[in-house]
């Protein structure tokens, strides 16, 4: 039941067309599932051979109890006896062997299907745009690696296995009991539909029941979550009982929505010793009067056949009448897991892209380029040429689309009209790893990984050596912040979790862009208050940084448009001035309202 | 507390108590004793219960024993009806009896859960900082599923199958102590096979959960970085990484496999031998006429019945190692003391004045690192301090201790003269208002986030707050005004907006004090004057600590507390403190030349994640 999906509810016809596009989906996930499976299926035909003799093996244990009492035992044969021993040895050596290595086997099968699943899966998505993870959230993604490709493993170990063994005992039992006797046969299968009757509506009652407990369970979540996070504000405003009270009321209708699926859960016990009580009650009473009657094909040993038998009947009818679930729940993850399988890779190399053997030197040409997102358009018919080496500052109002410009010359969206090119070349023609490898990116909010802070800077550059980065640290200027840990450069970033602050975060992020050394530097200056010492060696840091590139900073500070070369003013998706500071600002209107908007602040 | 943090999934081993199984047991027991009654009803039914499951096969002796063979249809009947009428009755009873013990449980796990959170809410800050969310979480729903699933349902099912075990052995024992015998020498198999599987399946199986917490944490971060990795081109680098987890899962899978696929059969093998024994020295014994034949049949619908519950007990077993772990992390939160609390003799704050003075103050969260050595100031009443210095150097940490969030190691704080531990935390809390540089609300309408503090305010006393926190002509704006909900942590606002709803919420408090903990930094531009104008209404006559890095603030201050070092190195007022070298002139300086160039807010960024 974990990790299942809940689709949410969609009303009248929406439903018909939802169910048809999922069958579709369906189909074709089931395939691809199929396709895994297949690639084991030496592995998975002795698994399933192997599950076949467990299933034999069972049923043989029985038939020999009744040759034991019918032919052995009532007719005083004492040497058939101690054969009929021997023979139950051997039944359940075998049975030992096999059901080990068929079980081990399947579950093998299950656990090597699933990792490959979830490293084509992984492979996948991390090949996927941008865009798809802006529109898709981490817990999301998260959840299909592992929950539902996990769910897929239950399919092989459950659902196949298993079923053929439930299927190979139900019908050889069936047959068995036949043989033995059609008529009490008869009389225990006309019980089996009600079995599965009572099996099944439990089993749905209770799927109902768990669909209640857990969505209020996702409630209590969502709160306790909430309320922890917020437990300063909590504290600091006095208020507990409020709080108290109100988590109360939810952990009541948990505990109510979990006494409603209580029933069911106490339920399915008692039944199936009942049903087996019914069973039981039948052959003695129909074998007792068969006997009575004189059938010859009714003795004693069949009536414990019979009871025995029936006994073994009942774990694989249960199994069966969840088979379905188990088989639902893998459906269901397939299709999420297909899903995004085929979400095409749009931004991808071409086959016959370009890589050039020496570096780009990094000469940017915008021609008539427009870009859209989600229909509004961004960049409109853009004309730009940034030449190579010029350190270009990038102002302009909110929205103007500053960070998207930057974001196509890396190639994070595709632009949607005209062309951008690099060195003259359509960057859509360049190799993506190439372009990839010639272009820095740092970005306002830096990620670190929960590594050493020397690892987080040789990011930039796998095989550099300890030297390097140490040089790398020094030109960023982090001498300060490497001064307050005592571990210096070894320092896990995890641990100081909190203490290191937006600005010294981004020393890093221009350590490891120092240390990666690639042509093109883009750089989307932090908006955030820094403080003052901290701002310094930022400032020097970029002085470092920029030489010898072409840069392009968007930029908040002052400081930072007195490093460029030329200021490149955005507005409305388009070019609203390019040229030094002080031209702009003597001729620029727009450039001048948002210049003295800066200093009338300062002033006062 | 980001987000990151949060979701980190725990990596100590979830499955394995740390300390002796018997007092978390024993501890548990004690929350179940509070419905002594339904307990002892349990017991019963139990018992009951157990002893009619053994009825079928009793009935199935007697009649081949004496029905049977004497050709007696109306016995046989009797018989028949007999068997049905016991099994209903014990279908009756056993599911009344687990209903009820389903009910227990989860009216224990009520109990824990009510107990567990409020316990929370005591907790010091100290506590909050040292954990994560994700995984006190964890702790109050999946444990305490974990442990009602383990109290309901699995001790349950482990008591009524021993209950059977032993009925069984009693009744054997009565027919014929030889073939019990037999029986008897393949028991200590049974149980080895049973409690082999439960101990080796219990560390496999917290390992194979280790590795899947593992491989959370990896790909989580992975995924996290997704634009890191794609800046560097280093997807093949992510691919390496992913695949070294996803093999280690997948080795760790075998390993459970085999084990389940061992241990497993070994008990059927075990109970399937033991009835081949019986079946062949009991023919022997029925051939000699020593017992018979009902006896064996017995014998043998017994050994049939029994596959089940020995099978289940070994599952269940486990299922007990796993909640006892789970409790054990349950108890742990509720033997967390909170550090600090009401002393005995604390009384409320009232009618404050508003004067504040600390008192040589020291304090460090570890003692490798003091964070503040020998604070001393005197604010009176009315007046606005503003504290800076560099990042970490204690700023926050000295406004925390005024609200009692932590104490101090050495010192004092008194407020109108009184320590602040002499008067109630509540009180004291109730008296002084926050507004943090992080904006936490809580996902509900904006009037509801507004009036937290006071949720008895009537909508006029919300919107005067508003108002004056230049905040409800925006909200007016909205199409369900004050009504309108907000999204998870308030994600559908701007800093700006945020800021100034918390702003409203404390000016509906209406505290005498007043801390503002760097309120324009997670605000984009400070040319937003609406927030200028709310924190300005909001600081008119109370007692403000304000931390800040903007000038403007620092202007608009009566003393200025320059921290250094966890100290206080310079003392006065803006005019004061500019005119003279030191720290504060060399800052000042600096600010003024790397002032922000303010004119974006990144609302582009926001949309296209985090850029």
């Amino acid at each position: 039941m974990a990790g299942s999906s809940n689709r949410p509810g969609v009303g009248g016809l929406a439903v018909e067309r939802e169910n048809k596009r999922l069958r579709a989906t369906n189909k074709k996930a089931i395939k691809m599932i199929a396709s895994y499976i297949f690639k084991q299926k030496s592995q998975l035909m002795l698994a399933l051979f192997l599950m076949s003799v467990v299933a034999c093996a069972n049923m043989v244990a029985p038939y020999l109890a009744k040759i034991a009492i019918d032919d052995h035992i009532m007719n005083g044969d004492l040497n058939g006896l101690t054969m009929i021993l021997l023979l139950y040895v051997v039944v359940y050596i075998v049975f030992w062997i096999s059901s080990y290595f068929g079980s081990y086997i399947a579950h093998k099968v299950g656990h090597r299907m699933i990792a490959e699943v979830r490293q084509d899966l992984y492979d996948h998505v991390i090949s996927l745009p941008l865009s798809f993870y802006t529109s898709t959230q981490t817990g999301e993604i998260l959840s299909r690696l592992t929950g539902d490709v996990n769910n897929l493993s239950e399919l092989i170990t459950h659902g196949i296995t298993n079923l053929l063994s439930d299927v190979l005992t139900i019908i050889g039992v069936s047959i068995i009991m036949f043989v033995m006797n059609a008529r009490l046969a008869i009389v225990v299968l006309l019980t089996v539909p009600f079995i599965l009757i009572g099996i099944s509506y439990i089993g749905r009652f209770m799927r109902k029941a768990y669909g209640s407990i857990r969505e209020v369970s996702g409630k209590m979540n969502a709160k306790v979550e909430e309320n922890l996070a917020g437990i300063r504000v909590v504290k600091a405003m006095g208020q507990k009982e409020q709080n108290v009270d109100t988590f109360a009321k939810i952990n009541m209708e948990t505990f109510k929505a979990q006494i409603k699926a209580s029933g069911a859960t106490a339920l399915i016990f008692p039944f199936m010793t009942f049903t087996s009580a019914i069973s039981t009650a039948l052959i003695v009473l129909f074998g007792g009067m068969m006997i009575i009657e004189g059938d010859p094909n009714m003795k004693i040993g069949v009536i414990m056949a019979f009871i025995s038998y029936t006994n073994r009947f009942f774990i694989p009818l249960r199994d069966i009448s969840q088979v379905y679930g188990v088989y639902q729940n893998a459906a269901a993850s397939s299709e999420r897991i297909y899903e995004y399988l085929s979400t095409p890779i749009t931004i991808k190399s071409k086959q016959e892209a370009i890589t050039l053997s020496h570096e780009l030197t990094g000469d940017i040409k915008f021609e008539e380029v427009s870009f859209a997102y989600d229909k509004d358009m961004i960049i409109n018919k853009l004309d730009l040429y940034l030449p190579a080496k010029q350190i270009t500052a990038v102002v302009g109002p909110t929205g103007a689309g500053k960070s998207t410009l930057i974001k196509l010359i890396a190639r994070l969206y595709d632009i949607s009209e005209g062309s951008l090119k690099l060195d003259n070349i359509d960057i859509r023609e360049l190799d993506i790893e190439y372009l990839r490898k010639n272009i820095m990116l740092v970005s306002q909010e830096v990620f670190l990984f929960d590594d050493t802070i020397k690892e987080n800077i040789r990011y930039g550059k796998p095989n550099a050596s300890d030297e390097e980065v140490i040089t790398a640290a020094k030109d960023a200027c982090m001498d300060e912040l490497l001064k307050g840990l005592p571990l210096g450069l070894d320092t896990q970033v995890g641990e100081l979790g909190n203490q290191l602050s937006g600005g010294q975060r981004q020393l890093i992020a221009f350590a490891r862009a120092i240390l990666a050394n690639r042509s093109i530097l883009i750089l989307d200056e932090a908006t955030s208050a820094v403080d003052a010492k901290t701002e310094v060696f930022i400032q020097q840091a970029l002085t470092n940084i920029v030489k010898d590139k072409t840069v392009i900073i968007v930029a908040h500070r002052f400081t930072t448009l007195k490093l460029a070369d030329k200021v490149l003013l955005i507005a409305n998706g388009n070019v609203a001035g390019y040229d030094t500071h002080q031209a702009l600002l003597k001729d620029n209107k727009l450039y001048q309202d948002l210049f003295d908007r800066q200093w009338s602040n300062d002033d006062n | 507390m980001n987000d990151r943090d949060n979701s980190k999934v725990k990596l100590n081993n979830p499955n394995k108590p740390k300390g002796k199984l018997w007092p978390i047991f024993s501890r548990l027991f004690k929350y179940m004793l509070k419905y002594k009654r339904s307990l002892i009803l349990i017991i019963v039914g139990f018992v009951i219960s157990a002893f009619l499951s053994l009825t079928p096969a009793m009935v199935v002796k007697i009649a081949l024993d004496n029905f049977l063979v004497k050709d007696k249809l109306n016995y046989l009947i009797i018989s028949g009806v007999a068997i049905l009428f016991f099994a209903l009755l014990q279908a009756i009873i056993d599911f009344m009896t687990r209903y009820h013990a389903e009910v227990n449980g989860q009216k224990v796990i009520y109990n824990i859960r009510k107990d567990v959170y409020s316990h929370l809410m005591d907790l010091s800050f100290a506590y909050y900082d040292n954990v994560k969310t994700g995984d006190i979480l964890s702790r109050i729903t999946s444990d305490a599923e974990t442990l009602q699933t383990f109290l309901g349902f699995a001790s349950v099912t482990i008591v009524s199958n021993m209950l059977f075990v032993l009925g069984v052995l009693f009744v054997m024992l009565f027919w014929s102590v030889e073939l019990s015998i037999l029986y008897l020498v393949f028991v200590p198999f049974i149980i080895f096979g049973i409690v082999r599987y439960a101990f080796s399946l219990r560390p496999a199986n917290s390992r194979l959960r280790m590795i899947l917490g593992k491989l959370n944490v990896a790909l989580q971060e992975q995924l996290q970085a997704i634009l890191t990795i794609k800046i560097f081109g280093s997807e093949k680098r992510s691919r390496a990484k992913a695949t070294k987890v996803n093999d280690s899962y997948m080795k760790a899978g075998f390993i459970t496999g085999k084990i389940v696929s061992f241990w497993m059969p070994y008990v059927f093998v075990f109970i399937g031998l033991s009835t081949a024994l019986i079946l062949w020295y009991g023919g022997h014994k029925v051939i000699s006429g020593s017992v018979s034949i009902g006896v064996l049949s017995g014998f043998m619908t017994y050994m049939t019945m029994m596959m089940r519950p020995v099978r289940q007990t070994g599952m269940m077993i486990n299922q007990a190692f796993v909640a006892a772990a789970a409790a054990e992390r349950i108890f742990e939160v509720l033997d967390t003391m909170p550090t600090i609390k009401d002393s005995e003799n604390a009384i409320p704050l009232t009618a404050v004045k508003g004067k504040v003075e600390y008192k040589d103050v020291y304090f460090a969260y570890d003692r490798q690192r003091p964070v503040l050595q020998g604070v001393s100031f005197k604010v009176e009443p009315g007046q606005m301090i503003a504290i800076i210095g560099p990042t970490g150097v204690g700023k926050s940490t000295m406004i925390n201790l005024l609200l009692r969030f932590y104490d101090p190691i050495k010192g004092d704080i008194l407020i109108d003269e009184h320590n602040i531990k002499d008067y109630t935390i509540a009180s004291l809390r109730a008296n002084i208002g926050v507004v943090l540089q992080q904006v936490f609300l809580f996902n509900a309408s904006i009037a509801e986030n507004i009036a937290f503090a006071k949720p008895d305010s009537t909508i006029e006393e919300i919107k005067t707050a508003a108002k004056l926190a230049q905040i409800d002509d925006y909200i007016m704006t909205l199409p369900d005004g004050y009504q309108t909900q907000i999204g998870e942590r308030g994600m559908k606002l701007s800093g700006g907006q945020r800021q100034r709803i918390a702003i409203a919420r404390t000016l509906l408090l209406d505290p005498p004090m007043l801390i503002l903990d760097e309120p324009t930094a997670s605000v984009d531009s400070i040319t937003d004057e609406s927030i200028m104008t709310a924190i300005a209404n909001l600081t008119k006559g109370r007692t403000v600590f304000m931390i800040a890095h903007r000038l403007w603030t620092l202007k608009s201050a009566d003393r200025i507390l320059v921290l250094e070092k966890g100290m206080i190195i310079q003392n006065g007022t803006h005019e004061e403190l500019i005119s003279i070298p030191g720290r504060y002139q060399e800052i000042f300086t600096l600010q003024n030349n790397t002032e922000m160039f303010e004119i974006d807010d990144g609302k582009i960024g926001e949309r296209n994640g985090g850029f």
